[in-house]
């Protein structure tokens, strides 16, 4: 029974390390913690079958166990340095080596049977394992390891607050009441006797109800992904179990075992699948009415400069000014009605993309001198430059540009947004505006000493409406579409295409390539 | 004549308002962004502040809050113009103390002076 409800457990777990597999193994801690139940899963189950199997084979089981176990405090240690601070950067081969060291040597002085275990005998509860004195090297790596792990994980709970607390209470307390047991029983105990060394991994369904618990209860996946879950565990589990009951059909068992497995794979991917799409709709759905409040806004800006203005007039306070200063707010009118046609056709393009995939009208496509539209655009943007104080030059390195095919309102309106980004987002400075051409390609950028696009926000710069956190911060009533845009537009002639570097605080260069 | 500081990030903007607020007697000053506008709040002893919500370096939400917390301008009456939707951030603002909530696209700059003046005659400010 002891048994059957340890090969139960291990179940649990590897159904755990699955659900954690299935939800996408986002980050390095979510990695790491899978691993951890992988490992804990060879654990338990090598414990089980060390119950279970003859004697002569039960020393192999407790081998399996015993690195199993090393690996399982190796991959909690990483997972609480992640968790603790995600930002910890890459792990180079080296640090990988000496972090796994102490299970290569647990490997090595298990397999060469070097003073671990002492003596393997019958006793009339089981079989039981005397330890040697290299137990002790095995014992201070997994106190050492699991103690730091904690500390780490500690330290993370008393950072963090809100939801996330709550979320992370029961994953924190379930999982280091687990190691605490597994700890006493199968660690310490054992130097005295091996009758107990079953109970350990008992602790381990505190871990996982814990954390099933914590998922459902802060709703972080859809109750129908779990029911599919559930049952889809629960009947691998009874075909699992059923395996070893008898000996009868043993093949038959485990093919029908393995077919379930596979069904109920696919199973679970289908709904999964069903759920994803659900959480991307309404992502959508919170990104429209994030736009159509930012939209509403730009657009109010410059009307409300041009109702203002054109308020003064009618009242007649304007017509007392001298003619210089009248021609100053006419001016002001016009440039505000420019910014406003931009931002409508920006919005149109954003729909206009939204239901398919962009393509360059046909009719329209002509050579076009690519010198005389960076001029352009460099000519109209250059108030704003001005404005701010920066300055915005154009570069050309070759006195012969081959042209290129393409529409020009659609291709000024990619570079334009560009500019339009590189002079918001800097402070201080310049924008340089750079022609160039090789044998195969040429080669437009546009470099800033900007804020920079941070290294988590590079990956989902071209989205739509997304927006870097520091821009964000910066300048709240961006659309998020402009970099979207020059994308779609860039991508929609044939072979040509839109990338960037950039650092934070440093600056950020566009680089746009057309073959010729 | 009262002394009105305007707190706002668009130079049209600021223009147009000096423009009207002067045409009609008023000595107006203004604040390019959040931080220049507490500072002159509390070195000119304005009689009225009009301040603008949606700005880069600090919003006006924290501008109020900051100049509510300050003995030294915490009785200057604050009146919000702003493109901001009325019905999400009026009732917070007058919470914070504004006087009025007044859209741009809504209250022309001439309205805007009239009401000033209203407002001030009202509570007898110069």
């Amino acid at each position: 029974m002891i048994t059957l409800t340890l090969l139960l457990i291990s179940l649990l777990n590897g159904g755990l390390a699955a659900l954690i597999f299935f939800r996408g193994l986002k980050n390095k801690a979510n990695f790491f913690f899978f691993l951890t139940l992988v490992a804990t899963f060879f654990w338990i189950f090598g414990l089980g079958m060390f119950r279970m199997s003859s004697f002569e084979n039960g020393i192999y089981w407790a081998t399996l166990f015993y690195i199993s176990a090393s690996f399982c405090i190796t991959y909690f240690l990483y997972f609480a340095l992640f968790f603790d601070n995600k930002n910890i950067g890459k792990i180079n081969f080296l640090n990988h080596l000496l972090i796994h060291s102490p299970n290569i040597i647990t490997i090595i002085i298990l397999l060469a049977n070097f003073h671990f275990i002492k003596d393997y005998s019958l006793e009339p509860w089981g079989k039981s394992i005397k330890l040697g004195p290299a137990y002790f090297f095995y014992v201070t790596h997994i106190v050492s390891y699991m103690g730091y792990a904690i500390f780490a994980i500690i330290k993370r709970f008393r950072n963090v607050s809100g939801i996330e607390k709550t979320q992370l209470k029961f994953i924190v307390f379930g999982t280091i009441t687990a190691s605490i047991f597994a700890l006493a029983f199968n660690l310490f105990l054992p130097f005295y006797t091996y009758q107990f060394v079953w109970i350990g991994p008992y602790s381990l369904i505190i871990m996982v109800v814990a954390i099933t618990y914590a998922i459902t209860k802060h709703h972080l996946m859809g109750i129908k992904t779990i029911t599919s879950e559930i049952l889809v565990g629960l009947l691998l589990s009874i075909l699992f179990v059923n395996i070893f009951f008898n000996d009868n059909n043993l093949w038959f068992k485990i093919i029908i075992f393995l077919v379930a497995i596979l069904i109920g794979y696919f199973l679970i991917r289908s709904v999964f699948k069903e759920v994803r799409q659900r959480e991307h709709i309404e992502k959508l759905m919170k990104m429209r009415s994030e736009f159509l409040d930012i939209a509403s806004h730009q657009l109010k800006t410059p009307i409300s400069v041009i109702m203002g203005t054109a308020s003064m007039f009618r009242e007649g306070s304007i017509g007392k000014l001298p003619k210089e200063q009248q021609k100053k707010f006419v001016e002001n009118i016009y440039r505000k009605s420019v910014k406003l046609s931009g931002i409508v056709r920006d919005i149109l393009s954003a729909s206009e993309f939204d239901t398919e995939k962009f393509s360059l009208p046909e009719g329209r496509l002509e050579p076009v001198d690519l010198e005389k539209l960076l001029i352009k655009i460099k000519d109209d943007s250059k108030e704003e430059a001005d404005e701010k104080g920066l300055e915005l030059n154009f570069i050309k390195t070759r006195a012969k540009i081959s042209p290129i095919i393409s529409d020009e309102f659609y291709l000024t309106q990619a570079i334009a947004n560009i500019v339009d980004n590189a002079i918001k987002y800097t402070k201080a400075g310049r924008i340089d505006i750079m022609l160039d051409e090789d044998e195969k390609e040429v080669i437009v950028k546009v470099k800033d000493t900007g804020v920079g696009i941070p290294n988590e926000d590079k990956s989902r710069m071209f989205g739509k409406f997304e927006r870097a956190r520091n821009a964000r911060d910066m300048y709240t009533d961006g659309s998020g579409l402009g970099l979207f845009i020059s994308k779609e537009i860039i991508d929609a002639h044939s072979e040509a295409s839109i990338k960037f570097n950039s650092e934070e605080n440093k600056g950020t260069e566009f680089i746009i390539t057309f073959q010729t | 004549m009262a002394k009105i500081l305007l707190i706002e990030d668009d130079n049209d903007q600021i223009l147009l308002y000096h423009t009207v607020f002067k045409m009609n007697g008023f000595n107006i000053i203004s604040a390019i962004d959040g931080k220049i506008g507490l500072d002159r709040a509390k070195n000119e002893h304005p009689d009225l502040i009009i301040l603008d919500l949606n700005m880069e370096e600090m919003s006006g939400e924290e501008v109020i809050k900051r100049l509510k917390k300050n003995p030294e301008t915490k009785n200057i009456p604050v009146i919000i113009l702003t493109n901001m939707d009325k019905r999400k951030f009026q009732s917070q603002m007058l919470e914070l103390g504004a006087e009025y909530f007044w859209e741009k696209t809504v209250v022309m700059p001439p309205d805007v002076v009239k009401k000033v003046r209203d407002f001030l005659e009202k509570n007898k400010i110069k």
